[in-house]
């Protein structure tokens, strides 16, 4: 199975991206969670966050890796040199999400069930993207990585993005394994 | 003449067809490359169109890396004959989906060459963050296709063409038909022109036939009177003569001598006259010159009488002539102090004698004929003025016909005025002999009548030009004596 899973992702990853990470870190981080990372900073352009929710116009991006770091500097060095609109992406890791943390997306790894809950009640409401990861799915999450069939995709809960006042593009709609409205 | 008028302004020539045509085909190829350009930039345009459409919709694949979501993006384009290739990479340059014909060539990811018209490149941006590029590649038009598309244009040209060909024939066509139409219309205008100047010469041949005509009846008729009056004259003035020279021999003393014998044989004395012979001689005499007086006043009019035949009968041509051949400028120019005096101060005579040719002539008879046209001026200008007399020669050939005159060279002379001239009626009249409006005792008609006669026996021709206050030319036509003439006349 995890030979498999190898074989999907090495085929689902840009090579050259990931031959840079692996160039680049002495302890390459798994192809799992490098395709992640990737799709962290991708999933910007498709979200619409609600107007000022920068404070200037070269304000930071800031995408905040709460628990456990899985990707070990990868998502630091993919990020870097690259931007959102105007704003460059940093990275910032917490231990905990609080609501005044001010992140616009939020990657929920590794983290205790009663914890992701905890960081999503904290964040609901505020425009926050937040991604749960495969390892600890909740559904309240508004992204959800899953793996199938080897790959790394993602189902999306748009009354989640709702309430946390952020249009999802339909284009990345009709890429999720599954769209999700429970309200 | 014709070839000028020919030559309109508007008509079509060939050298302007050519142009005409030039333009045409000129402008059907512009049209052409117009329409080829447009029918390019539209057809880039609807081709950047469809890439930006695909690029849009496909961007979430090419983030996300779905091959097959991109993929089926992709095919919808398949749909589209006109596509030959399309692919779709992502930013680390590896296609993520694409197609492409059989027997095309694969695209790569190499941005685009500026030359080539059948490829686009649009970049594949969510908001403003570019996730990768869509390539398009146009299939190239089949040669069938692309003639259909411009035949429109050439069709059109070829018709202007044709057209513009055809009207020039037509044009041409009938520039010639109009050309020779003109043509015949010139030759008719001309041939109507001939006729009637040939009417007209006709007609005055007819009046001059018909006035020589009545001239000879009448020349015939006064000749004939006046050469029997003449003889009758001729008796008169004999017998006036014998009576005359009769009187003359019985003068007056011998015939008291004869009365005094008769007395003395009677018995009388015979040796003194008596008073009463002496008033017998005086009554004698005084009857005698009553006698002489009333024979001479007869022998005049007996002379004035003959003279007038005379001139009648040169106008009848019935005198004798003794033509000579003699200079006419020469003739006048021993005239001069006579007619001179003959027109008195008032009247000024300008010679211009430039003929110096010989012609065959009565010398009297000429002299007294120019005398006659000179004094006939003078009377035309009661208040003055000018003859002039002119003389100069003439040549009467095909180009310059005179009519009744057969070719030949001629010497003219003219009598012209600046006198009251003569109206159409008199002038047609002023030949005829008595024809005269001068007041009676002042004019017998008979000068202009006598010339008229005395030209035409010497083969020449007399004719009058003459309009009311413009004044007269009176000519006289006589025919240059060369030395054959002078030997026929001789
Ligand atoms: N130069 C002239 N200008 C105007 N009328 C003229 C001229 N010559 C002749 N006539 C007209 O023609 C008439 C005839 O002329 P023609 O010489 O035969 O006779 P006439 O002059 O009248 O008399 P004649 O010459 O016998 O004394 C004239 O009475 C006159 O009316
Ligand atoms: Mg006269």
């Amino acid at each position: 199975m995890a030979g498999l899973l190898v074989v999907g992702l090495a085929c689902a990853i840009g090579a050259a991206a990931v031959h840079a990470a692996q160039a680049k870190s002495p302890s390459p981080v798994s192809l799992e969670y490098a395709v992640k990372a990737t799709y962290l900073y991708k999933f910007a352009p498709f979200v619409t966050w609600p107007p000022g929710e920068f404070a200037s116009t070269n304000a930071p991006f800031t995408i905040c890796v709460v628990g456990n770091n899985p990707f070990d500097g990868y998502l630091e060095r993919a990020v870097a040199g690259r931007g959102f609109g105007g704003h460059p992406f940093s990275v910032r890791r917490l231990m905990s999400l609080t609501p005044d943390a001010h992140c616009q997306i939020a990657f929920l790894a590794q983290l205790p069930a009663q914890d992701i809950r905890q960081a999503l009640a904290a964040v609901s409401g505020q425009p926050v993207l937040t991604v749960v990861d495969s390892a600890t799915p909740d559904r309240e999450g508004i992204v959800q990585f899953v793996i199938r069939q080897g790959r790394v995709g993602f189902e999306i809960n748009v009354g989640a993005a709702s309430r946390n006042h952020l249009a999802i593009s339909s284009k990345l709609l009709s890429l999720a394994l599954a769209v999700r409205d429970p309200s | 003449m014709t070839a000028n008028r020919d030559r309109k302004p508007f008509g079509f020539r060939p050298a302007m067809m050519v142009l005409a045509v030039g333009l045409l085909l000129l402008v059907g190829a512009l049209a052409t490359a117009y329409q080829y350009r447009s029918g390019r930039i539209e057809h880039r345009r609807q081709l950047v169109t469809q890439a930006n459409i695909l690029a849009a919709s496909v961007t979430a694949a090419i983030a996300f890396d779905d091959r097959v979501a991109a993929q089926e993006y992709v095919n919808a384009l398949k749909l589209d004959p006109r596509l030959d290739a399309v692919a779709v990479y992502n930013e680390a340059h590896r296609q993520v989906a694409g197609f492409r014909r059989e027997g095309s060539a694969p695209i790569a990811d190499s941005g685009l060459s500026p030359g080539d018209w059948h490829q686009v490149v649009v970049p594949a941006r969510q908001g403003t963050t570019t996730v990768g590029r869509v390539y398009l590649r146009a299939a190239a038009l089949p040669l069938i296709v692309q003639l259909a598309r411009y035949s429109g244009v050439v069709l059109l040209t070829i018709m202007a063409v044709l057209m513009l060909t055809a009207l020039a024939v037509a044009q041409s066509v009938l520039t010639r038909a109009h050309a020779s139409l003109r043509r015949r219309a010139a030759e008719l205008a001309d041939a109507n022109q001939r006729l009637s100047v040939e009417m007209e010469q006709r007609a005055r041949t007819e009046e001059a036939l018909r006035q020589s005509q009545k001239m000879e009846a009448i020349g015939q008729l006064s000749g004939g009177i006046a050469h029997d009056f003449n003889n009758l004259l001729m008796i008169i003035k004999g017998s006036l003569t014998l009576v005359q020279d009769k009187l003359l021999r019985d003068d007056a003393p011998a015939h008291v001598a004869a009365s005094v014998r008769q007395r003395v044989v009677a018995g009388e004395a015979a040796t003194t006259a008596t008073p009463a012979d002496t008033g017998a001689i005086a009554r004698h005499e005084a009857r005698q010159q009553r006698i002489r007086h009333h024979l001479e006043v007869a022998q005049e009019s007996v002379e004035r009488a003959a003279s007038l035949t005379q001139r009648l009968l040169s106008f009848a041509r019935r005198q004798p002539l003794s033509p000579q051949s003699l200079q006419l400028d020469v003739l006048i120019r021993n005239m001069r102090s006579l007619l001179e005096h003959s027109v008195g101060s008032g009247v000024k005579i300008d010679y211009r004698l430039e003929s110096r040719r010989a012609v065959l002539c009565d010398a009297n008879q000429m002299e007294s004929a120019i005398l006659n046209l000179v004094v006939n001026a003078r009377d035309a200008m009661p208040e003055g003025g000018c003859v002039a007399i002119c003389l100069d020669d003439l040549r009467v050939d095909a180009a310059h016909p005179v009519s009744g005159l057969p070719f030949g060279d001629y010497v003219q002379l003219r009598v012209v005025d600046n006198g009251t001239g003569m109206s159409e009626e008199i002038r047609r009249k002023a030949f005829d002999p008595f024809f005269t409006t001068k007041p009676v005792g002042k004019g017998t008609g008979l000068g202009l009548s006598t010339i008229f006669g005395y030209v035409e026996q010497s083969h020449g021709m007399a004719s009058i030009d003459s309009a009311i206050g413009r004044g007269t030319t009176v000519r006289i036509v006589l025919p240059h004596a060369s030395a054959t003439s002078t030997s026929e006349v001789a």
